[in-house]
């Protein structure tokens, strides 16, 4: 039966039917429509799953899984009798615990932050927030997933809208950067798939595809291919492949510049805010839960990857002359910390590893939103274009500081908790990884504060000049009131997770010590 | 004589089917001859009735065991009804909307040869799925090549058709000769006409390899896998639209029926060559199919080559011989028949409304009329694979015995072959969504503002069956297959 948590997915897909099937004359009701939808959605993750979140209480059936749900809800869905191999059993299967809740609450925020951006989209409207909420639907039901099949199946879906939203939606070269975006993500769910059809096949007997199931060494037979280490080491690198193009790991990263560039604001804040973090919370929840011991002996390889990303992400995000390509390539700098924090083998860097995807969910949702607020204007990005902004636009420069000191992980914003997290986790490393990585790590802070400081001094601060001439200083105009409403939750959430880290560490490191708990039996030498 | 009439039979209650097909073309070609030219909707309709007559004689033989019929010639068992029934269905839905074809709706006169063309075509099929004589191979195969060399040419006139019929007719005699060669060589091997793995026991593994990749082009050329494809491109783009549709998908489901009757025979006494040639054809399809699907602009010349890429999906259960590797691809012809069906529809719905099949030259029409563009769209993920269609759970299915057999038996032809399908499968994004760019793009001037209901629910319903499958249902339908095969 369809239980309650499934409304949260089923809603915005109602949602899009609804807004597509709207007569053309109403068309402007789509925004409304959609809206609406997305703040109820909002309005259920924070005043009902949140709060048992938070507390562990469980809501519905009790699953047979040792670690702590909130909320639980499965039905079977799919046998598939394959004679003499046995029967693919997937079930639906839907939850919520302390590694996809805060996650939950980052995309319902961003929703309807995402559909405020989208507010003055005049290009056939209908079409357009249809496939945002089918898109929403399909992230919704990617967090909650509690089967490998319907969390590859929304995993893959996912990727139509996008490709259609970015496709119809962009920029100039919007053809070419939806159709990179789409056959580089497509080819990481591939290798995926090579996994959703072995793995299940370890177990004897019914071969389920639950994450219990597939998580649990006792399941799998003696002998069977993703039982040896050799075996699970190949499971985990095919799964890692997928999640490091997703998230995206440097040097499986170069379709998201382009992506985003091209792609709209509201666009870009979906993409970098949520399925970004959708590569990593897979990492976090598929790759490490079904292969712990493969990703502890390939942590320094991992750690590698991720140290890479930083400083690569940020030495690239020093030279960017576009606004928008630098904080683009901030995100692949600050997604390493993602890698690295799993990669450390402790529970304060698998803690902050998926910390991090929250906080800078938040951080880079609003640094988009701030790229869109002078691009809308000018219809320039160029950093060179602008300089001494806080003069005429006080209230942007204000939340311009604000978001660029969260990106530098500054104390006090959510990023240094995830970012100092992952660090020291990185230092106490129970796996290979060597000192100098972590050490290198930390150098990409100090880079992330010189191309964010040094971005807005050339942009911000001096003597007032912009490219444009009087026609731009007429068009640059401080915050409008919808702009404020879009930006001040995200900066505020920004401030309130830094200053009270346990709001969302808790779920989390609750999560994670039951996480390394039930990995013991693989992790033990 | 009696003694053989009295055994005769219970063979012909089962093959009422072919009956009642072949008497529904003797009375077409007479219904044509009177009344053809004052009542051509009577002929068309008269058609539909037999393909319908013909669909519920198979219904009726659904449940029924496996029975071996006419001297051994013919075996009538649960999974050649199934490629039966698919072959109805398709030939049902598409006779349906054929009329909608301006060639049809314009050569009135003699719009009646179509049909009875079209249902031989389906009596070959027929015939084919079930045969395992190679005399009886031989002859079905070729009533279905000479219907379809025909179809191809039905426009008459001087021009890509004819060019395309001929092309077809010369490829198509040449791979006669080489599959006949074959057969002479599997008799002279054996002694025997029949299919059947103890006739084969004592044949030379080299000399069976031979004859039996000889006899293979047959299916091959039918399901247009590399390198017999040649025909494929030419064939889609310069035969009638409404043509294609049929030739997509008749002949495919013919030849995974001849291909099975050839595994079971053969496949036993060539050990692991058989694999190993089937693997070749594989590789070879889906690289030249891909590569070059990706640079048509023409959307049945797409279709054509991504097809040849297709072949390749289809060989895989073949390639593995066992029974779910069998219940996969046949499911995977199931789902391929469908997808094919919608996109032919959709394609000639769009060539209706702009007057060309370049699709570069669709741009604009998806935003008129967006329920096409929809459904074009599900029937083209589908074709690429992806979730949550059909095409999806096809591959998943496919996917499946794969991993299963190459850790059962360690051999590393089949990681090859499943890494081969993903990694082309990403491949087939790049094309397959070209299309639907082109319709969501602006700047087009084309407008979609004809409705053609016959085409529509074409569409609808392959689309419809396309997702159905793609979430739901599709393990009841596989594990109904993996059951029946024995």
């Amino acid at each position: 039966m369809v239980g309650l948590l499934s409304w949260l997915w089923l809603l915005p897909l109602a949602g899009a039917l609804a807004v597509v099937l709207l007569p053309s004359r109403w068309a402007y009701l789509s925004r409304w429509a959609t809206l609406v939808l997305t703040l109820v959605q909002l309005l259920l993750v924070v005043g009902w799953v949140l709060p048992a979140v938070g507390t562990g209480t469980l809501l519905g059936p009790t699953p047979a899984t040792p670690m702590p749900v909130a909320f639980y809800e499965t039905t079977p869905w799919l046998r598939l009798n394959l004679g003499s191999l046995g029967t693919l059993a997937a079930d639906y299967a839907l939850g919520v615990d302390g590694a996809n809740g805060l996650l939950l609450l980052l995309h319902a925020l961003l929703m309807p932050i995402a559909v405020g951006a989208s507010w003055q989209e005049g290009r056939r409207p209908r079409t357009y927030f249809a496939l945002l909420q089918l898109l929403n639907a399909t992230v919704v039901g990617c967090f909650l997933a509690f089967d490998f099949l319907l969390f590859y199946l929304f995993f893959e879906v996912m990727l139509l809208p996008m490709f259609f939203l970015i496709g119809g939606w962009g920029g100039e070269r919007r053809a070419y950067a939806a159709l990179k975006f789409f056959l580089y993500t497509l080819l990481g769910s591939v290798a995926m798939l090579v996994v959703v059809v072995g793995l299940p096949f370890a177990q004897a007997g019914v071969h389920s595809t639950t994450y219990q199931a597939l998580a649990d060494p006792a399941l799998r037979a003696p002998g069977a291919f993703y039982a040896t280490p050799y075996g699970q080491q190949v499971g985990f690198v095919l799964l890692l492949i997928g999640f490091a193009i997703k998230l995206p790991a440097v040097p499986l990263h170069t379709w998201l510049p382009d992506a985003h560039v091209e792609a709209s604001t509201p666009i870009s804040v979906l993409l970098a805010g949520v399925l970004l973090k959708a590569g990593g919370y897979g990492l976090v929840r598929v790759a490490y839960g079904f292969f712990p011991a493969a990703g502890q002996a390939l942590g320094f390889w991992m750690a590698l990857v991720g140290v890479v990303g930083i400083v690569y992400g940020s030495l690239v995000a020093l030279a960017q002359t576009d606004f928008k390509r630098l904080v683009a390539y901030s995100s692949v700098g600050h997604m390493g910390y993602v890698l690295l924090g799993a990669a450390s083998g402790t529970a304060l860097g698998l803690s902050g590893a998926l910390y991090q995807l929250f906080a800078h969910g938040l951080v880079t949702a609003a640094l988009f939103l701030l790229v869109g607020v002078v691009y809308d204007r000018v219809h320039s990005r160029q950093i060179s274009a602008f300089g001494g902004l806080w003069q005429r636009l006080p209230r942007y420069t204000a939340v311009v500081a604000l978001a660029f000191f969260a990106g530098l992980a500054l104390p006090g914003t959510a990023s240094f908790v995830a970012e100092l997290l992952v660090l020291m986790g990185a230092f106490g490393a129970t796996t290979d990884v060597p000192l100098w990585l972590a050490a290198l790590a930390l150098a990409g802070v100090v880079l992330a504060a010189v191309y964010f400081l040094w971005a807005f001094q050339r942009m911000f601060l001096g003597p007032w000049r912009v490219a444009g001439g009087a026609d731009w200083e007429a068009r640059l105009t401080d915050l409008s009131p919808r702009e404020h409403l879009l930006l001040w939750p995200l900066v505020g959430l920004i401030l309130l997770f830094g200053l009270w880290p346990a709001l969302g560490l808790g779920p989390i490191t609750a999560w994670v010590a039951a996480f390394f708990e039930a990995s013991q039996t693989l992790l033990a030498p | 004589m009696g003694d053989f009439l009295a055994q005769l039979a219970p063979d012909l209650a089962l093959l009422a089917p072919e009956l009642v097909l072949l008497g529904g073309i003797c009375l077409l070609l007479l219904v044509e001859l009177g009344l053809g030219r004052r009542r051509p909707g009577l002929v068309w309709a008269l058609a539909l009735g037999v393909v319908l007559a013909d669909g519920l004689a198979l219904a009726l033989q659904v449940g029924q065991s496996a029975h071996v019929v006419l001297t051994g010639t013919l075996r009538v068992a649960p999974a050649t009804t199934y490629l039966k029934l698919l072959a109805a269905g398709a030939a049902l839905l598409w006779l349906w909307a054929a009329p909608e074809s301006k060639l049809l709706k314009t050569r009135g006169v003699g719009a009646g040869e179509a049909w009875v063309l079209s249902l031989g075509l389906l009596w070959g099929v027929q015939l084919l799925v079930q045969a395992q004589n190679l005399v009886l191979v031989y002859l079905a195969l070729e009533l279905v090549s000479i219907c379809s060399y025909v179809l191809v040419a039905y426009s008459r006139a001087p021009g890509p058709s004819a060019e395309a019929a001929t092309k077809y007719l010369l490829y198509g005699g040449f791979t006669s000769a080489l599959m006949l060669y074959g057969f002479s060589l599997l008799f002279g091997l054996s002694g025997s006409l029949q299919l059947l793995p103890e006739v084969y026991a004592a044949a030379p593994a080299l000399q069976l390899g031979v004859a039996t990749g000889l006899a293979l082009a047959g299916a091959f050329f039918k399901l247009a896998a590399a390198p017999l494809h040649f025909w494929a491109p030419d064939v889609y783009s310069g035969a009638p639209t409404w043509v294609v549709g049929l030739l997509a998908t008749l002949p495919k489901i013919g030849a995974m029926g001849l291909l099975y009757h050839l595994a079971v025979g053969l496949a036993p006494g060539l050990g692991a060559t058989w694999p190993l040639l089937l693997t070749g054809v594989i590789l070879l399809s889906w690289s030249l199919g891909n590569l070059l699907a990706l640079q048509q602009t023409h959307f049945l010349r797409l279709l054509a080559y991504s097809s040849v890429s297709q072949a390749g999906f289809l060989l895989l259960g073949p390639a593995l011989n066992t029974p779910t590797g069998w219940a996969a691809a046949f499911f995977y012809t199931g789902v391929y028949v469908v997808l094919q069906l919608g996109a032919v529809a959709a394609a000639s719905y769009y060539e209706r409304c702009s007057g060309t099949l370049v699709f570069e030259q669709w741009r604009g029409l998806g935003r008129s009329g967006w329920g096409w563009a929809l459904a074009l769209g599900i029937t083209l993920v589908g074709l690429v694979g992806l979730p949550p269609t059909a095409g999806f759970t096809g591959k998943l299915t496919l996917l499946l015995p794969l991993w299963s057999a190459y850790t059962t038996t360690g051999a590393g032809l089949y990681l090859v072959l499943l890494v081969g399908a993903v990694v082309f499968t990403v491949v087939g994004l790049a094309y397959y969504l070209k299309p639907l760019r082109a319709l969501a793009q602006g700047g087009g001037e084309g407008r979609t503002d004809a409705f053609v209901p016959k085409l529509a629910l074409v569409v609808a319903l392959t689309a419809g069956v396309t997702l159905a499958l793609g979430l739901l249902f599709f393990d009841t339908c596989v594990a109904w297959l993996t059951q029946v095969m024995p």
